[in-house]
């Protein structure tokens, strides 16, 4: 009891100083109010609530005999059926049924394969909306390879002959199936309940890495997924007293068009910049940069406010990564001025960080390590570029 | 290749040992890292096998080879099949080893050969069969002096045996009258001499043991022969590559032939990404010109050669490989150091995309082989890790062995054909002038991401800038908002286009079997110029960035331009043209088109739907039928339009269209198209195209598209039930939406009680599960769907905004699953003749024309009688 109220204690000083460093602005997504009532189940007794840390977009609820409630905020509520049990009657038509074991799912939600895989429980999905060349995560891939994982069409349009002939128990979309809503619906006509994946919506960086809780419930894998996302927030618990150093952050990647991609300062990666002591330099942007992840700019623009930063960080998830400076005027001469050229403080991102939402955490110590000067070959996603 | 320590077992068991060595030489060969002295002992195995050393070999040697004890007989390595190596390799050893084909190493050539003819005496000179009897060389299988050798490799003898006698093509390390030669040594044929190349332990040094050469029909048994190895032998010259030690234990069975059976070599550890030396690309004999198919091993789990077929034309091989995993996206001649500083065109990429039998992509490469039988080091890039960024991770070493006994030849090469040219190592080759590959794709399917066919972008067009007449496209995930022909050059007969696509995403596209990079781009737009093929569809493949990752989307287009059309283009390749005709009305003018021929007379019709990249011919004369038209376009494609307005309460038409709210954005851009509604016009068209048909691009954004004859159809309407009954088409019905107990037709009610037809619910509440269990290709439903005009006494209301989104709705749910649907208004003509009429629909919809015709002209002559 001690440690959860300890972590909660911390979650919510964190949490307090994160907004109090963040200047204000709009939240991307206003969640259910956290005086949300314990969801009565015919015929079942409520016991427990899961714990959560950062995540705001989901609760678990459980009751007796193993039945447990994901209630995904704003959007439906699943009730698992252990094995071999039934639906209790009287359940309300609108909760949706998962009949455990949930080992035929439909993935289409790429950034949470990564989730299963880190709870090691890529054997339950047997269908997958990406090709096996498209998976960065080994695991994934190999199992493709080896033909335990099928493709199964892209999320707009899934092979629905197969859906029914694997007996899909469980179709997990990301929110782009909103764009979708008839494809949704036909998956649902074939009897596959359909769950929207919203982590993109957390937050807190952390908070999206804390839905492997959520899987980790439909699985019966609470605890790996808990001790996993333990270790991936130790990184908070480690720069909860960090003094933030004040150095300023530029992250962002040219498009081939000439112009510069940045984030958005309510986007995740300044966040991350944030907890790990820095201060992501584009702090202010218009407001229609709030409604995106990223914003375009001229280089002027960039220019304009980058110059001065102290590290610039390029991110070469969407564009080629850059290999050393040369790479870097060629893009632009003007690169030249920066401060952090001239200082030796460039660096790049270099893996999918959409696709490794399991270790997100690792960016934020290695983005600490770069501020800190520390061990640059302990870094997962960053490297010097010279 | 499996090893036979069965086999073994019983030869040794056969054998009688004496004075000479018997030693089992074995299966599972596996590399050495030692280097060999010319001393080396037979065993230099790590691990604890014991392996006894061989029976001394002094008593073996000075003795006259005469003896009546049969000697012992090692078994070659070799498997009784044309194998020209002996050295079998092991497919578990990832490093590169080197068969036993031998370099023309310089080997100690021993002195002149001092036969002397005595009985007594052999010399141990060098390798060569003499006579049993008197030591003298056999004149029959002489020796070519100097190609054969012995030579120290891996810690056992090599033997290079040439002869310039052809008529014998395999040993047999045994005694003559052994009944069952089952190992022998095969030799190929080299120039005007046979080889035979085969290993003995290095106990074998200096002495002679029983051959016989034979054939396919014979052995020589004349005489008893011996084999003679000679006393001192060299190490091999060439350096052993690094590998990882495995136990290597050769057993020498006790005279009493109680033989050990063959241990087999434990697996060596996988790889690390240490980069292999490149072995100098020795040529090994080229098999002679023609195609096979041939075994390749890499010896790595992940990196599996599935299917290669390997060209030899002159001396000069290549061949196309297809690996099991679709991970790779490039290969490199080289190490994976030498990879990632290469230049891209130094790349091979791969050709085409294959699906193997039980589903898997696999990817298919033009390698060129230098050498056969020895591995060739070649670098693999990891299609996910290049598109990482992840220098460390995308190059992997690997190594391809063709292995020259699997070869089956499976055609010959043709002078005519071109040799391709894959990429030799480091070189950058010419790009435009390269020939697409000795398999290109075929150009008609856009739907296979990562290769692109060849384009015939010749024209005859005169040299210049035009503008495209008509342009139209498909493909994409649906997310593109357009994309527009900007214009047409054409230089030196070869057209381009310009292409403008509405995202400012792509990076590069792919076409013709070449990559190329945007002209100009902006946030919202990139540009492009790719070659086209006039007044056809071309295909390429876009790599967008959109959507966080780099991932190719394959497009199709197609570039209609008046002037580039010759005579012809549009020309039918019927057999037999006059049964395509069809007479237009009051006229004596024909026009050629199969599906109008059936049905009957026709007309020209000046609203006839206007199509890109179709030609319209005529349209079918209608008599009675008021709700349905026909028109026919070139290439027997024929349009029907089915009225969804007329005489039905259609306000909505009437109305603007209305923004539809997006619904919220998740945080990828979303670039969404606004597609046509194919159900929201006055009438619905549908365009009818046999299986082999090729469309113009982008056709299937205009109207539906349905194969004909359809196979699987759902019919939700009961006039359209007996129709179809009556043309005898019922047995493609494969779900309805009555049961079995209303059901008007007989057949179908049965059908349905033994559940050969799916209840698939009604046009209100149909079951989609069950249509797609049923595997339906087309969807009839009732024109009740459709608002009708109430009565006037009528008390019901209808509200038809609703009725109209309903069927709209449904369409797109059909649509979902690749169903067409056609709304059956044959229920709503007025006059007999013309719900009569209908037949003829579902003629063309079914392959039963003249049915349909037959049923029509019976019932207007009854008709014509009342």
């Amino acid at each position: 009891m001690k440690m959860k109220l300890r972590k909660q204690v911390i979650g919510i000083l964190l949490t307090g100083s994160l907004l109090a460093g963040i200047p204000a602005a709009a939240p991307m997504q206003i969640w259910a109010s956290e005086e949300a009532e314990i969801p009565a189940l015919p015929g079942l007794t409520y016991e427990h609530k899961m714990d959560l840390t950062f995540a705001e977009g989901f609760d678990v609820y459980y009751y007796t005999d193993g039945y447990k409630l994901l209630d995904i905020h704003g959007d439906r509520q699943y009730l698992t059926i252990p094995e071999g049990k039934e639906a209790p009657e009287g359940v309300d038509d609108d909760i949706v049924l998962l009949h455990q074991p949930l080992d035929k799912i439909y993935l289409a939600a790429t950034a949470t394969m990564s989730l299963f895989d880190a709870i090691d429980a890529i054997d339950s999905i047997r269908l997958s909306a990406v090709q096996a060349s498209g998976w960065y995560i080994e695991h994934a891939a190999q199992a493709m390879e080896a033909g335990e994982i099928l493709f199964a069409g892209k999320y707009s349009e899934p092979d629905y002959e197969l859906l029914i002939n694997e007996e899909c128990d469980l179709a997990i979309e990301s929110t782009m199936i909103l764009h979708s809503p008839k494809v949704q619906e036909m998956i649902e006509a074939m009897d596959v309940p359909v769950l929207i994946d919203r982590s993109s919506y957390e937050n807190h960086p952390l908070g999206r890495t804390e839905w492997v809780k959520a899987y980790g419930a439909l699985t019966d894998r609470e605890e790996i997924a808990a001790a996993f996302f333990d270790e991936q927030a130790k990184v908070i618990d480690k720069l909860k007293d960090f003094q933030n150093t004040e150095k300023t952050v530029a992250f962002f990647y040219i498009s081939s068009d000439g112009s510069v991609v940045v984030r958005s300062p309510e986007d995740y990666v300044p966040k991350m910049i944030e907890i790990a002591g820095g201060r992501y330099i584009f702090d202010t942007l218009d407001g229609e940069a709030l409604k995106k992840s990223s914003v375009n700019l001229t280089m002027e623009e960039f220019y304009a406010t980058a110059i001065d930063a102290d590290y610039l960080v390029y991110n070469a998830t969407i564009d080629d990564p850059i290999y050393n400076i040369d790479d870097l005027y060629q893009k632009d001469v003007l690169f030249a001025d920066f401060k952090a050229v001239q200082e030796g403080n460039v660096w790049c991102a270099g893996k999918y960080l959409y696709q490794a939402t399991d270790i997100v955490g690792n960016l934020i110590t290695d983005l600490n390590l770069m501020l800190t000067d520390g061990d640059a070959a302990e870094m997962t996603f960053l490297t010097k570029i010279e | 290749m499996k090893r036979n320590s069965k086999r073994f077992l019983a030869l040794m068991i056969s054998v009688n040992m004496a004075l000479t060595p018997a030693i089992a030489i074995y299966a599972e060969d596996t590399n050495n890292a030692a280097s060999q002295t010319e001393e080396a002992t037979p065993t230099p195995a790590p691990t604890a096998t014991p392996a006894p050393t061989a029976t001394p070999e002094p008593p073996a040697t000075p003795e006259p080879p005469v003896t009546s004890e049969p000697t012992a007989t090692p078994e070659p390595t070799a498997t009784p099949t044309q194998e020209p190596t002996a050295t079998p390799k092991p497919t578990a050893t990832p490093t590169p080893e080197p068969t036993a084909t031998p370099k023309p190493t310089a080997t100690p050539k021993p002195s002149a050969d001092s036969e002397s003819g005595t009985t007594a005496s052999i010399t141990y000179d060098r390798v060569k069969f003499v006579k049993a009897a008197d030591g003298t060389e056999f004149k029959m299988f002489a020796a070519a002096q100097s190609e054969t050798e012995a030579v120290i490799k891996d810690g056992k003898i090599e033997i290079t045996f040439v002869t310039a006698n052809t008529s014998y093509d395999r040993i047999y390390l045994g005694k003559k009258d052994d009944a069952a030669k089952s190992s022998t040594v095969s030799g190929v044929k080299d120039g005007d001499n046979y080889k035979f190349v085969f290993t003995l332990p290095v106990s074998a040094k200096g002495t002679a043991m029983n051959a016989v050469p034979g054939n396919a029909s014979k052995w020589y048994t004349s005489q008893d022969l011996l084999l003679v190895i000679p006393s001192t032998i060299k190490a091999a010259a060439t350096p052993t590559p690094t590998a990882t030690p495995t136990p290597e234990a050769t057993a020498t069975p006790a005279p009493e032939a109680t033989a050990t059976p063959a241990p087999t070599a434990t697996p060596t550890p996988k790889p690390t990404a240490t980069s292999t030396p490149t072995p100098v690309p020795e040529k090994t004999e080229a098999l002679s010109d023609g195609v096979y198919s041939v075994a390749v091993s890499t010896g790595a789990e992940m990196f599996k050669v599935v299917n290669a077929e390997l060209t030899s034309k002159g001396g000069k091989m290549y061949a196309v490989i297809t690996l099991s995993s679709s991970g790779y996206d490039a290969l490199y001649v080289g190490t994976a150091e030498q990879a990632l500083n290469a230049a891209d065109s130094a790349l091979i990429y791969y050709d085409s995309v294959v699906t193997s039998a039980d589903g898997k992509e696999q990817r298919t490469f033009t390698v060129p082989v230098a050498t056969l039988d020895q591995p060739i080091a070649i670098a693999s890039r990891s299609q996910r890790y290049y598109e990482a960024g992840d220098t460390s991770r995308m190059w992997y070493n690997r190594t391809l062995t063709f292995d020259s006994s699997s070869a089956k030849k499976i055609a010959d090469v043709s002078e005519e054909e071109a040799t391709p040219t894959p990429k030799p190592e480091g070189t950058a080759t010419p790009t435009p002038e390269a020939t697409p590959g000795p398999k290109p794709t075929t150009a008609p399917n856009p739907s296979k991401p990562g290769s692109t066919g060849s384009v015939n972008s010749s024209t005859g067009l005169a040299d210049g800038v035009y503008k495209a007449d008509s342009f139209s496209w498909s493909g994409g995930s649906g997310r593109l908002k357009g994309m527009s022909c900007d214009k047409i050059t054409v230089k030196g007969g070869k057209a381009s286009a310009t292409i403008t696509i509405s995202s400012g995403s792509y990076s590069y596209v792919k076409a013709d079997g070449r990559t190329f990079y945007p002209v100009a781009q902006t946030s919202k737009s990139t540009t492009f110029e790719i070659p086209v093929a006039l007044n056809a569809n071309t295909n390429f493949i876009g790599c967008t960035t959109a959507m966080s990752q780099a991932h190719e989307v394959a497009y199709q287009i197609y570039v209609g331009l008046e002037a580039a059309k010759t005579s012809g283009t549009a020309s039918n390749t019927a057999k037999n043209e006059e049964e395509k005709k069809a007479v237009i009305a009051g006229t004596e003018d024909t026009i050629t088109n199969a599906v109008a021929a059936k049905l009957g007379e026709v007309e020209v019709d000046e609203d006839a739907p206007e199509i890109l990249g179709l030609t319209y011919q005529a349209s079918l004369k209608i008599n009675d039928a008021e709700y349905f038209k026909v028109h026919f376009y070139e290439n027997d494609l024929a349009i029907l339009e089915i009225d969804v307005a007329t005489d039905l309460d259609r306000e909505d038409l009437e109305e603007t269209e209305e923004e539809s709210a997006a619904p919220e954005l998740p945080e990828e851009e979303a670039e969404i198209e606004e597609e046509k509604d194919l159900y929201g016009d006055e009438s619905i068209l549908y365009l009818l195209a046999d299986e082999e048909a090729e469309l113009p691009a982008g056709v299937e954004k205009e109207m539906q598209v349905i194969r004909v004859p359809v196979e699987n159809v759902y019919v939700s309407s009961d006039a359209a039930l007996m129709v179809l009954a009556d043309l005898g088409v019922s047995e493609q019905i494969k779900a309805v939406s009555t049961d079995a107990e209303t059901c008007p037709v007989e057949e179908i009610k049965e059908a349905l009680e033994k559940e050969e037809i799916l209840d698939a619910g009604s046009a209100d509440a149909p079951g989609f599960k069950a249509l797609v269990k049923s595997d339906c290709e087309l969807a009839i439903v009732t024109a009740d769907i459709l608002p009708h005009i109430p009565e006037e006494d009528a008390e019901e209301t209808v509200d038809s905004a609703a009725m109209v989104q309903n069927m709209k709705d449904l369409g797109g749910q059909l649509g979902l699953l690749n169903m067409p649907m056609i709304i059956d208004r044959s229920a709503d003509e007025k006059e007999e003749l013309g719900a009569c009429e209908w037949y003829k629909v579902y003629g063309m919809l079914f392959g039963c024309e003249d049915e349909a015709v037959k049923f029509y002209k019976e019932a207007a002559e009854t008709e014509k009688m009342n």
